[in-house]
């Protein structure tokens, strides 16, 4: 640690995590930009948790994960409090450095009422303009019964683009469609896009908060919960910290069951990605054959797990559902029917020019904006940056797996190198990237499924949790990186703080870089190749 | 004076048909789509029920509207309708043909764009301003390829009068001359521009709920109840017109040239309604297996009507 | 003309613009008809050429006048460059007068004459009332520019009506009477096959793309003019405190919309003013002698005359408007439907203010991009960031979209200007667009067809 030596007051290691505690929050910038610029990390959440009781603080860590062949997350931590009454603690902001750090320290300012000092952005983020001033929800003193008082008569400050023949058009929350509420702001002229704002949280509905009332396998199912299209990746991010809190060891099966759901959860939602693409487009012929294979999938998924969106797969310590040889031949028969079919309508997509005329070139991600903003999953690996949590910090069976086919051998190495700078970020690309994981993933099933252990599906040793003990648990969802903070409460069957930070929170963000080349009938385009979730992101 | 009643009557009771049925042309092609599209669809009466539902239901209008507003749709009605009294339908003619050509038929579907233009601005959303601003550079550039085409109809086939011009094509295909070459260059262009006055894919998805992407249904956004019935029909009887239009001018078979006996205007009823109803499929067809174009690519497919009946022109010329 | 023009009509007093339309160009026009037939009187193929030249200047100003006007942010300004736009009709209509006359056409030549006629008075009449509907405009809200009017037409209400007989009348849509003399010269137009020179129907025809391309793109101006100006919300306190304008100007724009309504519905008023006054034969071709006859072009024997009768169109609308108010009263018998007066739709947000509608720029920016290389557009966005240049902390953002006249630049600045433009668009030809390279090809071709068959 070199240099930081003397501002680092304690280290502390557990697994695969490094906990390095400032001495002071002066250092906080200092420390990040060290661990980005000589560790070549990068930062992956912003985690607040009000520890006035136990330690008198709030504690900051701000997580960092090393980028490269090492499997190292690192949280630099500080704490703050209020220097006097009335005044709220504050931080120093690091958006200057990190400019994804911005909705971090914003939604910190909304929800714990600690000021990052230099942040220039003090808009709210998370409650919108009725709530109550001075009311922050995530304080331990803040209790859920509390009816707060609405306010009225305040008006978000959306950026006014000056010039003559400018027009704004504010679209949603409520859409003509059947998707989820969220406002955008275009500043438009005619038809091209000058500025986009995007204002969410309108099913913001107090997850965090209402997961600290919960008992831990309630929290499981709170888990599922956050964004249902997710439900495996998210209760997996959730089980994981708690069984690495723990350190127990789950049956090998029970891991082989969690991937095979994991990569079903991924084709399901890739199809219907891709299904809403072709809508958007305006394309319903190849909606509408995706759309059946979606539908496909999902019914294996209700056979499988009892239910179509995959809920009840995960326990902490294992899995819940069982897999018998009768279930194993439906998988592998119905990926293998879906995969002949998908292979047909996507050659027959690429064979229509005036669907990949639409595609090509349109909402461009650069490589620069996605390693700024830190952008994960499909939209990043379009943008030309090599990322997956599957690869990089393996969980569950995917160290026994071949993630990607890319990094087998030196050869096939170097291609991949050179295609990930070919990588243009536009829709197309996302489009292309989302086929090629829906085949990768029947794959991998196939793969885990040809050698299933004979074992059990839940550990038999007892959760050894201790008092305010913390962990970071993650997975791939078919959008990201999903990561989970949890630190148990003092009874060790209560939650202290779960910070969830889904693949959405830090996706989102990109959508207002994303067009600024494109007209505004492209924007449906563009949002739907992101495959953005408000829910996931409101939390 | 008897026999110009009894054409004025065959007349109105044309244009009455065409203005009843046109609803139906439209269920089928939904039909037809959401048969392509391995969907069962609704019953092909379904924009019948969504008419009589929409009379029946209250309205509500913008307070930042005008008059314009309110007018708009029984202006595109009045309009639409009347532009049906000019098309020969069943027979190779019309008996007002001597009050008005194609050209006013064109003009009585510019009134009606005009007026669903200003109503589009006139509620002071960004959605109507989007859709109006649209159709201003699609119609601008529809109309020289729509021109073009008459050009080398009216050549080809003598004169604008509708009823003379649909009289020849029928006249012609008797004697075996249907394929000119400048007809087919001419048949092209008609076709893109019928995609583009009936507001159909590649150029605006009828069947969208992206506001952003709207041409036609952003423009009417605000309309409810009555006006929206209204201008819902206009749309389907303007986009039988053009059907018919198309039908009678470049694909005549089966037409009778007059109203000599009951068999022969019973083969030319039926093979019209034949006609139509595989154009109209193979329109439905086309619009499932083409994606919407990118806003700014559709003036290349004008561009490429109006060439298309330009070579119609050199065709006739040379 | 084009020079001058539009920076003469906003710098003059409204009612004087009204008078410099409605005279003053005529005057010109007048001399224009005067030597053409008096002096040089065409009677041999060889005169030809003269026609052709007035064909083509008269399309070529009649697309550019509107595409300016199409564009334009200042409401007198854009009626000047409309005035271009219907001279420009005016002059393709006496081209093809010449050009028929040439070929000894004596009946399509006193046609197209008539064609030109009636729409140099229809525009008087109408581009009168528009002038004079813009002079109440700026009367009023003291501004010319667009992006500053808004709702007019529920502070102006009669005002607003005239207006929009202007306007419908300008876009030549039936039955006001810019579409009768539009009709007449369309049918000149078609009538062009007769012309026994293939060089001659290849040009006209293509003449007659840029009229149908004009008459487009005309309709869409006034769209946006009367919707920006009339509609929606009010863009700045200034058209929001605007009032009905005096008596006297209503009454001036009545009489001007009058005209536009009796011209349309009766044209054979027009015809014979004009017939007297130039002594054209009409008997040569079917001409309206009473109010119900139709209106034909001269045409080949066999071929059935195509015709237009106004007054019957008028008859027709009315009784389907009738038919159409009767059916919709029958069809919601016995239902009692309100209506009932809400804000607009605003996507559940709220708060829509006058930066949420449309403005003039955007709303022909769809039409400014198609012809992007004519109005050479720039737009220039200033961001100003809080942290140097870090691109995603936005402390302000302003656009600046200008576009030039391209043809005061290239036509009428040094030749040295022109030149160095000439050679960067060439530059810019061999580096466009595939679908660029399809339409050089596409004229290669036709010029291919086209010497083909005259050598």
């Amino acid at each position: 640690m070199g240099r930081m030596g003397e501002k680092v007051k304690s280290c502390l290691v557990n697994s695969n995590e490094v906990h390095m505690l400032l001495a002071d929050k002066s250092n906080i910038p200092e420390a990040c930009s060290y661990l980005q610029d000589e560790l070549a990390s990068k930062l992956c959440s912003l985690i607040s948790s009000d520890e006035r009781q136990t330690s008198g603080a709030f504690v900051l860590r701000y997580v960092f994960e090393v980028h490269g062949k090492e499997d190292v997350f690192i949280a630099v931590t500080a704490r703050t409090k209020e220097s006097a009454e009335n005044q709220l603690p504050s931080v120093p902001s690091i958006v200057k450095k990190f400019p994804l750090a911005v909705f971090y320290e914003r939604e910190i300012r909304d929800m714990f009422g600690i000021i990052a000092d230099g942040n220039p952005d003090a808009r709210p983020l998370v409650l919108h303009e009725h709530w109550s001033a001075g009311v922050y929800p995530l304080r331990k003193d803040f209790d859920i019964k509390t009816k707060v008082s609405r306010d009225t008569g305040k008006e978000y400050p959306f950026i006014k683009v000056e010039g003559e023949g400018i027009c704004e058009i504010p679209v949603g929350p409520v859409h003509a469609g059947i998707i989820e509420p969220g406002h955008f702001r275009f500043s438009v002229l005619g038809e091209n896009i000058i500025n986009l704002e995007t204002r969410l949280f309108y099913t913001h509905k107090g997850v965090e908060k209402l997961a600290e009332t919960m008992k831990l396998d309630q929290a499981l199912l709170l888990s599922e919960r956050i964004s249902g299209d997710e439900s495996v990746a998210n209760s997996l991010a959730y089980c994981q910290a708690l069984e690495k809190i723990a350190h127990t060891s789950v049956p090998k099966r029970a891991l082989q069951i969690r991937c095979i759901c994991a990569e079903m959860e991924r084709i399901y939602n890739h199809l219907g990605t891709l299904a809403g693409i072709s809508t958007d487009v305006g394309f319903s012929y190849g909606s509408a054959r995706l759309n059946i294979l979606k539908e496909r999938m999902m019914q294996l998924n209700s056979v499988i797990s009892g239910s179509r969106l995959l809920f009840g797969v995960n326990r902490i310590g294992g899995v819940g559902i069982d897999l018998d040889a009768e279930k194993l031949a439906m998988i592998i028969n119905t990926t293998q029917i879906v995969q002949e079919d998908f292979e047909k309508i996507i050659s027959m997509l690429r064979t229509k020019s005036s669907v990949v005329d639409r595609l090509r070139n349109t909402g461009i991600i650069s490589k620069k904006v996605a390693y700024d903003l830190g952008l994960v999953g499909v939209v990043a690996r379009a943008a030309g940056l090599d990322v997956d949590t599957r690869r990089d910090h393996p969980y569950a069976a995917y160290p026994t797996v071949s993630v990607d086919t890319h990094h087998d051998t030196p050869q096939n190495l170097m291609e991949y190198k050179v295609n990930l700078e070919k990588r243009k970020g536009d829709a197309l690309g996302r489009f292309e990237l989302r086929v090629e994981e829906v085949i990768d993933s029947i794959r991998m099933i196939d793969e885990l499924i040809s050698d299933l252990y004979d074992d059990n599906i839940l550990t038999t040793d007892t959760l050894r949790l201790e008092p305010y003990g913390y962990a970071l648990g993650y997975a791939e969802s078919h959008r990201g990186q999903t990561i989970h903070w949890v630190m148990v409460g003092q009874d060790c069957d209560s939650l202290f703080r779960y910070k969830i930070r889904t693949a959405s929170f830090v996706n989102w963000p990109g959508i207002e870089q994303a067009v600024l080349s494109d007209i505004v009938p492209d924007f449906p385009i563009v949002n739907k190749s992101l495959d953005l979730s408000y829910s996931g992101n409101d939390l | 004076m008897s026999e110009t009643l009894t054409l004025v009557a065959i007349g109105i009771f044309q244009t009455i048909a065409i203005i009843a049925f046109a609803p139906l042309l439209m269920g089928i092609m939904r039909k037809v789509k959401a048969r392509t599209q391995k969907r069962l669809g609704a019953s092909v009466l379904q924009p019948y029920y969504d008419l009589l539902k929409l009379l029946k239901k209250d309205e509500v209008v913008s307070d930042q509207s005008s008059w314009i507003f309110r007018a708009a749709p029984w202006v595109m009605l009045v309009a639409t309708a009347t532009a049906a009294l000019f098309v020969p339908i069943f027979l190779p003619f019309s008996p007002f043909g001597t009050a008005g050509d194609i050209l006013v038929m064109l003009g009585l579907f510019g009134l009606a764009r005009f007026f669903i233009m200003l109503a589009g601005l006139d509620v002071a959303s960004a959605f109507g301003g989007l859709g109006t601003s649209r159709e201003m550079m699609i119609s601008a550039l529809v109309e020289p390829a729509l021109f073009l085409t008459i050009f080398v109809v009216s050549l080809t086939l003598g004169g604008t009068n509708l009823s003379s011009i649909v009289a020849a094509s029928a006249g012609q295909f008797v004697s075996g001359v249907l394929i000119v070459p400048s007809m087919l260059f001419a048949l092209i262009a008609f076709f893109v521009v019928m995609l583009a006055e009936s507001g159909r894919i590649p150029f605006d998805n009828p069947a969208t709920h992206l506001e952003l992407t709207m041409v036609h249904e952003a423009m009417v956004l605000e309309y409810s109840g009555k006006s929206l019935a209204m201008i819902q029909w206009s749309q389907s009887i303007k986009q039988a017109i053009l059907l018919a239009l198309f039908v009678n001018l470049f694909i005549p078979a089966g037409m009778a040239s007059s109203i000599v006996g009951i068999d022969t205007a019973a083969t030319s009823v039926v093979s019209f309604i034949a006609k139509v109803l595989l154009l109209s499929m193979l329109v439905a067809f086309i619009e499932t297996r083409t994606a919407k174009w990118r806003l700014f690519r559709l003036p290349d497919l004008l561009a490429m009507a109006i060439a298309s009946s330009m070579i119609g022109v050199l065709f006739f010329y040379l | 003309m084009h020079l001058w023009l539009p920076k003469a009509h906003p710098a003059a007093p409204s009612n004087m613009s009204a008078l410099m339309s409605a005279v003053m160009i005529k005057i010109a026009i007048y001399g224009l008809v005067r030597t053409t037939f008096d002096f040089a009187g065409p009677s041999s193929p060889d005169s030809a050429w003269w026609g052709l030249l007035l064909i083509a200047a008269g399309s070529a100003s009649a697309l550019i006048g509107v595409l300016y006007a199409a564009i334009e942010k200042d409401i007198k300004r854009a009626l000047a460059f409309s005035s271009i736009e219907n001279i420009g009709i005016i002059i393709l209509g006496l081209g093809l007068s010449v050009v028929f006359l040439s070929y000894n056409l004596k009946s399509l030549a006193s046609f197209a004459l008539l064609a030109s006629m009636m729409h140099s008075l229809n525009h008087a009449a109408f581009k009168s009332l528009l002038f004079m509907g813009a002079g109440s405009i700026i009367f009023r809200t003291h501004t010319k520019n667009m992006e500053q009017l808004g709702g007019l037409a529920k502070k102006m209400p009669l005002t607003s009506l005239l207006f929009l007989v202007g306007a419908l009348a300008i876009s030549g849509l039936p039955p006001l009477n810019g579409f009768v003399s539009e009709w007449l010269t369309m049918q000149a137009l078609l009538s062009s096959y007769q012309v026994p020179n293939t060089l001659l129907q290849i040009s006209i025809s293509f003449a007659s793309i840029a009229f149908a391309l004009t008459a487009g793109i005309a309709l869409a101006t006034f769209v946006k003019i009367f919707g920006i100006s009339f509609l929606s919300r009010p863009r700045s306190v200034h058209a929001e405190r605007a009032t009905e304008a005096p008596k006297s100007m209503i009454a001036g724009m009545a009489v001007a919309g009058g005209m536009c309504i009796i011209f349309g519905f009766t044209p054979f008023l027009g015809i014979s003013v004009i017939s007297s006054a130039f002594g054209v034969d009409g008997s040569q071709f079917i001409m309206p002698t009473s109010p119900f006859q139709s209106l034909s072009a001269p045409q080949d024997a066999p071929v059935t005359p195509a015709s237009i009768s106004m007054p019957a169109l008028g008859v027709m609308m009315g009784s389907v408007a009738a038919a159409v108010i009767g059916f919709i009263a029958f069809a919601t018998r016995g239902t009692k439907t309100v209506r009932r007066v809400y804000s607009t739709w605003d996507c559940g947000f709220g708060n829509l203010n006058e930066r949420m509608e449309y403005t003039p720029t955007s709303l022909s920016q769809p039409i400014r991009t198609v012809f992007k290389s004519l109005y050479r557009t720039s737009t220039s966005i200033d961001k100003q960031y809080f942290f140097g240049s870090n691109a995603y902390f936005k402390k302000s953002i302003s656009v600046n979209s200008t576009s030039k006249d391209v043809f005061e630049d290239l036509l009428y600045q040094p030749l040295t200007g022109a030149a160095i433009a000439f050679f960067d668009r060439v530059r810019k030809m061999q580096t466009g667009k595939v679908n660029a390279y399809l339409l050089y090809i596409m004229i290669a071709l036709l010029l291919l067809l086209v010497l083909a068959r005259l050598i």
